[in-house]
Parts: C-alpha cells; sequence; structure tokens
C-alpha cells in the first residue's frame, strides 16, 4: 500500500526558491505547503467551500468550516491513502464528518435556521432590488427546507447543488452504485418539493 | 463564483421536479475573494509550525528526558546527595500541608505550624544545627507581630473617555440625506456596521466596512456619510487622542 510521503514531497517540489507554480503554470508566493497539498488545495477548495456552503447557514460558518477541514487534512496527509479514494473523494470525506460536527454543536445551540440576511452571498447579478429581494426569499425557504430532511438527502441534494459532483463521483463518495444515487438524488428532490410546499402554504 | 450547469442529466424527472433541479443547479455561490489566499497562509503557518516541531523537537526533547534520569540517577546512588534529596522532600511535603495565613494578612505566630517556603528557600541548618528551633522561625522574625505587611504600591489608572456622537438626531437626518430615495421607496434598509478611526479633534477618518448590511447601496451610503460624522473624541487623563471607534448607523424606511 503506497502512503503519499508529504515531508519528502514538500522538500523536492521543483518550484523556485520561494516560488510555486499553480496549475495555470502563474508564478506565485509560496506558502510551504506541501506540494501535493497546495495542488489539492488549489483544485478542490470551491468543491469543499461550495458543500459545505450549501449545508451550513452562514458564509461565515462555511469559511470555518472549511478551514477546519483543510487543517484536518494536513494534518493527516501522510495518513492519505491514494489507492483507496481519489484526494476530492477524500477531502470530502472529511468534509462531511466537519459539517456534522458543526450542526451537532449548533443543534445544541438551536441555532439552525438560515435568515434573510445570511443568504446574499448566494445570489448575484440580478438586474434588480426586487428581484434580488425574491430570489433571496425563495434561497431562503430551499435552504431552510432541506435542513428540515433527513441528513441522506441532505448530504447528497450538497454533494449535487454544492459540490457540483457527477453521479459516478457522489457513488464513489456514498460507496453506492450510480442507479441508486439517481433514485436516492430523485426522492430527495421531491420530499424537498414537498416541505418548501407545505411550509409556503402554511 | 460557481454555478453548476454542467450537472449530470437526472432522467425520467416530471416537470415541477425538473424545475426545482434546474433552480438548485443555477444557485450561484461566491467565495469572498480573500477567503482563499487568508487559509492558504493559515494552513502555511501551521505547516511550518509543525515541521519545526518535528525536526528539532525530538533533539530537545531527548536533551531534557537524558538531563533528568541523570540527575536521578546521581540523586539516588551518591549517598550525600542522596540524604539532601529526601530532606528536600520532606520539607516540600510539610510546605503543603502548612495552614493557609490567617485573616487580617499576618501569619500564625512562628513555631505554631511547619515551615514556610520562604525559610526552605533560605536553606537554614534546622534540625541539623541540633536546636529545638523550627525552620522558618529567623525569617518570621524579623518583622514584629504588630507590623503590617508591606502593600503593594498602587497602579494609576488614567482616566479616559471615549468617543461619542456630538449630536444624535443631526446624525440621524445626516444619514437620512444618503440614504438612496429608490431604497426608500422600495422599503429596502438595514444597518450597516463600520469601523472608523477618530482623531484628536473628533473627525473622522479611514472608515472601513466592518459588517455589511447585505445591499450594497445601502452600504455604499453608509461608508459616504460616515466622514460627516462628528464625535467628542477620546480623553486620557484630560488629553485628547486619536481612537478606533465603532458605529452601526440604521437605514430604515419610515
Amino acid at each position: 500500500m503506497m502512503k503519499v510521503d508529504a515531508t519528502e514531497r514538500a522538500s523536492t517540489a521543483h518550484a523556485p526558491e520561494g516560488r510555486a507554480r499553480t496549475a495555470g503554470g502563474r508564478s506565485r508566493p509560496a506558502s510551504g505547503l506541501p506540494h501535493d497539498f497546495e495542488a489539492w488545495y488549489e483544485e478542490h477548495r470551491g468543491t469543499v467551500f461550495r458543500y459545505v456552503r450549501f449545508r451550513v447557514a452562514t458564509r461565515e460558518a462555511a469559511e470555518d468550516v472549511t478551514s477546519d477541514v483543510f487543517m484536518k487534512a494536513l494534518r493527516s496527509i501522510q495518513r492519505y491513502d491514494p489507492t483507496l479514494a481519489s484526494p476530492r473523494t477524500w477531502l470530502l470525506r472529511i468534509a462531511r464528518n466537519a459539517v456534522t460536527d458543526h450542526l451537532r454543536s449548533l443543534r445544541r445551540r438551536g441555532s439552525l435556521h438560515v435568515s434573510l440576511d445570511r443568504v446574499p452571498d448566494l445570489v448575484a447579478d440580478v438586474p434588480s432590488q426586487e428581484e434580488r429581494v425574491m430570489k433571496e426569499e425563495r434561497i431562503q425557504r430551499l435552504l431552510n427546507g432541506s435542513q428540515a430532511l433527513r441528513r441522506a438527502d441532505q448530504e447528497i441534494l450538497s454533494l449535487r447543488y454544492g459540490a457540483g459532483l457527477g453521479n459516478a463521483e457522489i457513488a464513489e463518495a456514498l460507496g453506492v452504485s450510480n442507479n441508486a444515487v439517481a433514485v436516492r438524488l430523485h426522492r430527495a428532490l421531491k420530499r424537498l418539493k414537498e416541505v418548501v410546499e407545505t411550509r409556503e402554504s402554511s | 463564483m460557481n454555478e453548476n450547469t454542467n450537472l449530470d442529466p437526472l432522467g425520467d424527472l416530471p416537470p415541477e421536479l425538473a424545475e426545482l433541479d434546474r433552480e438548485l443547479a443555477n444557485l450561484q455561490i461566491a467565495e469572498r475573494p480573500s477567503f482563499a489566499p487568508e487559509l492558504e497562509a493559515e494552513l502555511g503557518r501551521a505547516w511550518q509550525t509543525r515541521a519545526r516541531w518535528r525536526g528539532d523537537g525530538h533533539v530537545v526533547r531527548g536533551a531534557v528526558a537524558a538531563s533528568l534520569t541523570a540527575l536521578l540517577l546521581v540523586g539516588v546512588a551518591v549517598p550525600p546527595a542522596r540524604a539532601s534529596l529526601v530532606t528536600r522532600i520532606q520539607q516540600l511535603l510539610e510546605v503543603f500541608q502548612e495552614p493557609a495565613p490567617v485573616a487580617g494578612g499576618e501569619f500564625a505566630p512562628a513555631g505554631a505550624q511547619g515551615p514556610g517556603l520562604a525559610s526552605i528557600m533560605a536553606g537554614e541548618g534546622g534540625a541539623e544545627d541540633g536546636s529545638s528551633r523550627r525552620r522558618g522561625e529567623a525569617v518570621r522574625e524579623t518583622r514584629s507581630a504588630g507590623e503590617p505587611l508591606t502593600e503593594f504600591p498602587a497602579f494609576r489608572v488614567p482616566e479616559s473617555t471615549y468617543p461619542t456622537l456630538v449630536d444624535l438626531e443631526s446624525d440621524r437626518i445626516l444619514m437620512r440625506r444618503y440614504y438612496p430615495p429608490e431604497l426608500q421607496r422600495q422599503g429596502v434598509g438595514g444597518t450597516v456596521g463600520l469601523l472608523l478611526w477618530v482623531d484628536s479633534t473628533g473627525a473622522v477618518d479611514n472608515v472601513k466596512m466592518a459588517r455589511s448590511s447585505g445591499v450594497s447601496a445601502l452600504d455604499r451610503a453608509a461608508l459616504q456619510a460616515a466622514p460627516s460624522l462628528r464625535f467628542h473624541p477620546t480623553t486620557r487623563s484630560g488629553h485628547s487622542v486619536g481612537e478606533l471607534g465603532r458605529v452601526r448607523p440604521g437605514l430604515r424606511a419610515s
């Protein structure tokens, strides 16, 4: 079983002294991180952040949880086994656990609700203020509705619509078949629709 | 910014679920621009600290462990050192059994209890000189029974005031002047958190937004109005000085 030796790779990274090269070939100041980890960070930070943002109430909380995910990944990078999971799947697994911990701590404090002033970062490029307000309200309803779903439903929805994973990647992350993913997504969407409609009518 | 427009299609969705699928797929999730570099720098620092600790830590830990082991071996193997060690341990045990000082800040009469830490640190002869006097008496007797303990000098705390708005009502009017009329008509309002420097004359300088209202036009209005706010400046011991202040002006339709 091959394990990543992060320390060794960090010391043998082929980058000029004090500079590192991004995936796009752009030169920027070196962060001093292990070479592999830096590439993963560049490539998958957005995915992790969006997955987390879909599941937590505020951008600030999403930033905290995302920081926590990468800190945990950095601490345990030497235990990463590329034969078991791709880096993205591994990072998303850490993210799922971190989100669960975060939600558990919030549940104890009873502050899971997404309020209207917490969603502006999810709305952009709308032509008028009225449309922005309407869209914010709709997103608020959707996010609050998703909080009322079962954890498995929340997870599959955030992997698809937050992290933007394809069905095969969701199947790998959850350890189920592609067909099962399609069925679960279908059901989760149906339940989300019911929850949102019930709340709107009441 | 993310729009998941390239997601795998979900086959056989009824129209209402297909609409919800499209709506969720078009949800835009924006990262704060400075978040990525901030986190990367934080991770870099964490990694460097860890690498340093892992690099040098085992040498330091090894040296400390070796020194302690050597001291223990010497203490146990050499008879005079062993006797001294036993005596010191007994003295320390007595210290921990000593009752607390009596009320009024005065110690109890000498000899009534075990020795104090000060006497042990002074290294007096004690029982070894054949005297029946307990350790610590010599130190305690240098102060007569009625003499009060020396008090610590009191620290002078400078008298301070903090920046306050000169005229709240005129500041409200000022804010309303900058409140965009179309937002007023639509009833869109909010509160903006501002961080500003109030100089020694009470004038405002260097305004920054600490918390957005969520409506960029409101944020802009508050930032434009803030330099015209007037404050009573901070004073320290009667002198006016500059100070960082926070205000949260609210812009709401009446």
